[in-house]
């Protein structure tokens, strides 16, 4: 596995994490993953398909059509929490609510609305996500401490993607 | 000149008739209405201006906007819309401005989705929309600060805008009064914003035309056309129509059928 597929799995398990989803496996000609992820709390909130089978396509132009596993959520196991806890458990998660592109300030040369480390209010402006032109200023839904930012400024977004956890 | 009594007079029965603000020069209507809309400025407030010494375009472009040759405004709207729904005011925007150019000048402008405004090769004018809203699936729009910049009056352009830039003036040889193409031109967004919040009402029935076919038809960009797409990597193609959300398909000439999300598309030849 290169450091791409590193990348793009590293994606595709914050990604799902985000949705809530206990178990997954995807099978492709080159690569087969199984995930499962122990004492997920959160409740699922549906996956999106779409997104789903763009994480999961990405950078491979022509690969097979993926159908998406059902997104019933599994009952979180029971078995012993594995070793790499996940760091963003129980932060809140803030997500795109549009399709764009992923700005962090608000022009290039302009400094970040919000760093890794800074403390949030309700309200407060996160980032841009830019869709036809529009520049859309999106402001947080909770209060407290940034813990990760998902996402590079200029990088696709779509509906649903994870932005920035928050606790 | 603008006459802000016939101004109003001209607008009632639309969301702009009761804030109109006039102003002889400004950084930028955009930027300025954007800080009167964080301090609860009401929905229709218009901020026009006969001079910007800083107007804005996309992604810190500069908008050249010479004193009293275009017209230059800003509205500030809160229709009742989500996030993805909104996008549309990009689109909505477009079919405003120009059917308010038809009507005051008797000149088909083109659209280049999302909302150029060309005639020819030639922009005659550009809009900008910044909206400000929640985060999650189903944000909800909380304001959005429509600008618009049409070229009227110019009889010539700084050089390096020269061959990328024309004007309604230029375009069909008679000077353009400004008051009575910035009335037009309220009244046809007022409508474009009316229709778009019926077609999204819980209670809408759909049976309107929606703003993404009839943007389709009013622009010669949507299908078939050759496009170069500057972002995620920069590529080439021909147009394949708007998909369901109103973002323009591009079958890539690497045989993938792509969507561009974010910034325009350029002519290839």
């Amino acid at each position: 596995m290169d450091q791409k597929d590193l990348k793009e799995l590293q994606e595709l398990v914050e990604f799902l994490k985000a949705s809530g989803i206990a178990e997954f496996e995807m099978e492709r000609p080159d690569l087969k993953v199984g995930l499962k992820f122990v004492g997920t709390a959160a409740p699922s909130s549906g996956i999106d398909a779409a997104q789903l089978a763009a994480l999961m396509s990405a950078s491979r132009g022509s690969a097979p059509a993926v159908t998406p596993m059902a997104a019933a959520p599994v009952a979180a196991a029971a078995a012993p929490a594995a070793p790499a806890a996940d760091p963003h458990e129980g932060a809140h998660i803030v997500k795109s609510p549009i399709v764009g592109t992923f700005y962090a300030s608000p022009s290039p040369d302009a400094p970040a609305f919000v760093q890794e480390g800074d403390t949030v209010s309700v309200g407060k402006v996160l980032c841009i996500v830019e869709a036809m032109k529009l520049m859309n200023e999106i402001e947080s839904d909770a209060a407290g401490k940034i813990v990760k930012v998902f996402v590079t400024p200029g990088q696709p977004v779509e509906y649903g993607q994870p932005l920035f956890a928050i606790k | 000149m603008l006459h802000h009594e016939e101004l109003r007079a001209a607008l009632v029965g639309t969301r702009f008739a009761n804030h109109l603000h006039h102003f002889l020069t400004i950084d930028s209507t955009n930027s300025a209405l954007i800080a009167a809309a964080a301090k609860g400025a009401p929905e229709g407030t218009v901020y026009v201006a006969d001079e910007q010494t800083a107007g804005r375009g996309r992604g810190g472009h500069n908008w050249h906007s010479a004193p009293d040759d275009g017209l230059y405004l800003s509205v500030l709207v809160k229709p009742s819309l989500r996030l993805r729904e909104a996008l549309w005011l990009s689109l909505a925007t477009g079919l405003a401005a120009k059917a308010a150019i038809h009507t005051a000048a008797c000149i088909n402008v083109d659209l280049r989705w999302p909302n150029d405004l060309l005639i020819g090769k030639q922009k005659l004018g550009g809009i900008l929309v910044e909206t400000s809203a929640g985060s999650g699936n189903d944000a909800p729009l909380h304001y959005a600060v429509i600008g618009i910049g049409i070229n009227l009056n110019h009889t010539s352009f700084p050089e390096e805008l020269y061959p990328l830039a024309t004007s309604v003036r230029l375009v069909t040889g008679n000077p353009q009064n400004r008051q009575s193409v910035l009335i037009t031109l309220l009244r046809a967004l007022d409508r474009e914003l009316t229709l778009l919040e019926e077609a999204n009402a819980p209670n809408a029935n759909g049976e309107q035309e929606s703003v993404l076919d009839r943007f389709a038809k009013a622009s010669e960009w949507v299908h078939g056309r050759r496009v170069g797409v500057p972002e995620q990597g920069g590529y080439t193609g021909t147009t394949a129509g708007l998909d369901s959300r109103g973002f323009l398909l591009v079958d890539a000439d690497d045989g993938t059928r792509r969507t561009v999300l974010s910034g325009g598309v350029r002519d290839l030849i």
